[in-house]
């Protein structure tokens, strides 16, 4: 017991000089896997102006041998403070190359005055000067009320360009131009949520089409990034369907409907005839002709008047204006409902959200 | 003969407007009748005929559901040798399906008493039937046929008839919410013989209507 007490202490002892040891040396071996943690290391020897130590750390995370994952910033971040310890030692050439490689990879990159010297600050916009790259941030979850408010994209040039943004919806070929112009440098556009016929941008994918070409040389480049709208909105109501013409009254009428209304009523007078005869008991004595005769006199003159009425008249006033005044009704309605969802889509609120791609 | 009756009543039944989809519509009508009844239970045709009134009440629910509601009352003068006066009064109930915009299925119940010096008889009858309408380009202006067997006859004294069928065919013009109705029916029954002689009765009506409604 005692053996393993003393054993466990001098491992703890040997773990304490150790740790110290490598504290002590910084451009050995990182005491971990973490590029973040490499690049927290030179950024305190470059805050201690201790460069000639910073240098290798740095260009260690930018090495194609790096065996550890580097996100883009950590990427812009070394190239950047690669390049601000390389004008410390003079080699500013060098450093206007990192610089450089920092703003392709991102075009937002840029040196604080207040943290970086004057002569960093002339590589850096030497460095501007000969790049050309145009870049834009990433669409933030929003909740856009077209009505009062404006969304707001961030676009970027590193030097003075000619430059288009426009947003467009995936599926369309025309967008709605934000900005055409000349630009230098950062710059915020905003957006009323219309598309480019001045109607409030349907629901679906969209992108924020970026365009540049340089003023200072023969170069272009362009970015998108998108972008989901939804609606959000109370519900629609339906307009109500066209009237069939099973729905309306007939306001016109064949030479065939005058004669098949002649056939109707000589139907019913046969059918009076037929129950009077065939179908009534004879065997009770001789049948009563008049109440049957009734009726089928009664048929037989309405169809001889139907025919001869629709025969002259096949043309209906009543049933047409019947039709009409339906068909107005139907109008009256839809109006109504169109009204009605007007107001509601001049509700709507905007919900944007950011996206990966042209789809999923 | 009252079957007779309730035969224009029930067809005045088949007259009532559709109303719109979910409309509720009441019909009163008036019917008046002329009746001509003959029976011959072996002894001879023994015809009677006579005027009779009525009414009918018709509610429908939409234009797919009615229920009507018949009665009538009157008096059969003897009209041969043998014959006896009598009196005859109906009361009915049915429900009618609009199965196509033409066509309607019906089914209902009667009680029928005929009541005379001698002696009262109750007819109690179901009927099961049709009824077509056929309209005119006319508007409001139809024909009309129906038909229907009598699965279910009971008559005091009476074993159950072997046939017994309705039919009825006439006109009806509605106007708005008036509506008037001429219809032509007849009524048949025939008792098979046993015990007594056979049987064989019959009712012709000419019923005409006159009607109201109100939809709400």
């Amino acid at each position: 017991m005692r053996r393993l007490v003393a054993a466990l202490v001098l491992g703890a002892l040997s773990g304490a000089r150790l740790a110290a040891a490598q504290a002590d040396t910084p451009d050995s071996t990182p005491p971990s896997d973490s590029t973040a943690q490499l690049l927290q290391q030179a950024h305190e020897l470059y805050e201690r102006v201790d460069i000639e130590r910073a240098l290798p750390l740095l260009q260690r995370v930018v090495s194609p041998d790096w065996p550890f994952s580097v996100t883009r910033a950590q990427r812009v971040d070394a190239y950047t403070y690669l390049a601000a310890s390389l004008v410390l030692v003079g080699a500013a050439d060098s450093a206007a190359r990192y610089f450089r490689a920092a703003l392709e990879h991102d075009p937002f990159t840029d040196l604080d005055p207040r943290r970086f010297t004057p002569g960093q600050l002339a590589v850096f916009r030497t460095a501007r000067r000969l790049t050309f790259a145009v870049g834009a941030r990433p669409v933030t979850a929003l909740r856009l009320d077209p009505r009062t408010e404006r969304a707001t994209f961030t676009v970027v040039t590193t030097h003075v360009a000619t430059l288009r943004v426009e947003v467009r919806s995936t599926d369309a070929s025309v967008g709605r131009v934000l900005f055409k112009g000349e630009s230098d440098g950062l710059r915020e556009f905003s957006w009323n949520g219309l598309v480019a016929d001045d109607r409030l941008a349907p629901p679906g994918r969209y992108a924020l089409l970026v365009a540049g070409r340089s003023r200072l040389e023969e170069r272009s480049d362009s970015t998108r990034v998108y972008f989901d709208v939804r609606h959000e909105r109370p519900a629609l109501e339906d307009t109500l369907p066209d009237l069939r013409p099973s729905q309306l009254r007939p306001g016109h009428y064949p030479p065939s409907a005058a004669t098949g209304d002649l056939l109707k009523g000589l139907g019913v007078a046969a059918g009076a005839v037929l129950i009077s005869g065939a179908l009534a008991d004879g065997r009770l004595g001789p049948r009563s002709a008049a109440l049957p005769a009734t009726v089928a006199a009664t048929a037989t003159v309405a169809g001889v008047i139907a025919f001869v009425w629709r025969r002259h008249h096949p043309t209906d006033p009543g049933n047409n204006a019947a039709n009409a005044h339906r068909r107005q009704e139907r109008r009256t309605a839809n109006e109504a409902i169109q009204r009605r969802n007007a107001e509601r889509i001049a509700q709507t609120i905007l919900l944007i959200a950011p996206a990966s791609g042209v789809g999923p | 003969m009252n079957v007779k009756a309730a035969l224009p009543l029930a067809l005045a039944l088949g007259t009532t407007a559709p109303p719109a989809a979910a409309q509720w519509t009441v019909r009163g009508s008036g019917v008046v009748s002329v009746m001509r009844h003959r029976v011959d239970a072996g002894y001879g045709v023994e015809p009677s005929g006579g005027v009779t009134l009525g009414g009918e009440l018709v509610v429908g629910k939409g234009d797919r559901l009615a229920l009507r509601l018949v009665t009538l009352s009157g008096s059969l003068d003897a009209a041969g040798p043998g014959a006896i006066d009598r009196a005859v009064a109906d009361v009915g109930a049915e429900v009618e399906v609009v199965a196509l915009p033409w066509l309607a299925a019906q089914a209902g119940v009667r009680r029928r008493t005929y009541s005379t010096v001698l002696a009262r008889q109750r007819w109690t009858t179901l009927h099961v039937g049709a009824e077509a309408r056929l309209p005119f380009t006319e508007t409001g202006l139809s024909g009309i046929v129906r038909g229907a067997v009598l699965p279910g006859v009971w008559v005091n004294g009476l074993d159950q008839p072997d046939l017994a069928f309705s039919v009825a065919s006439g006109m009806e013009y509605r106007r708005g919410r008036a509506s008037v109705a001429v219809l032509y029916s007849v009524e048949r029954y025939r008792f098979p013989a046993g015990a007594k002689p056979s049987r064989r009765e019959q009712i012709a009506a000419l019923a005409l209507k006159a009607g109201w409604s109100v939809t709400r």
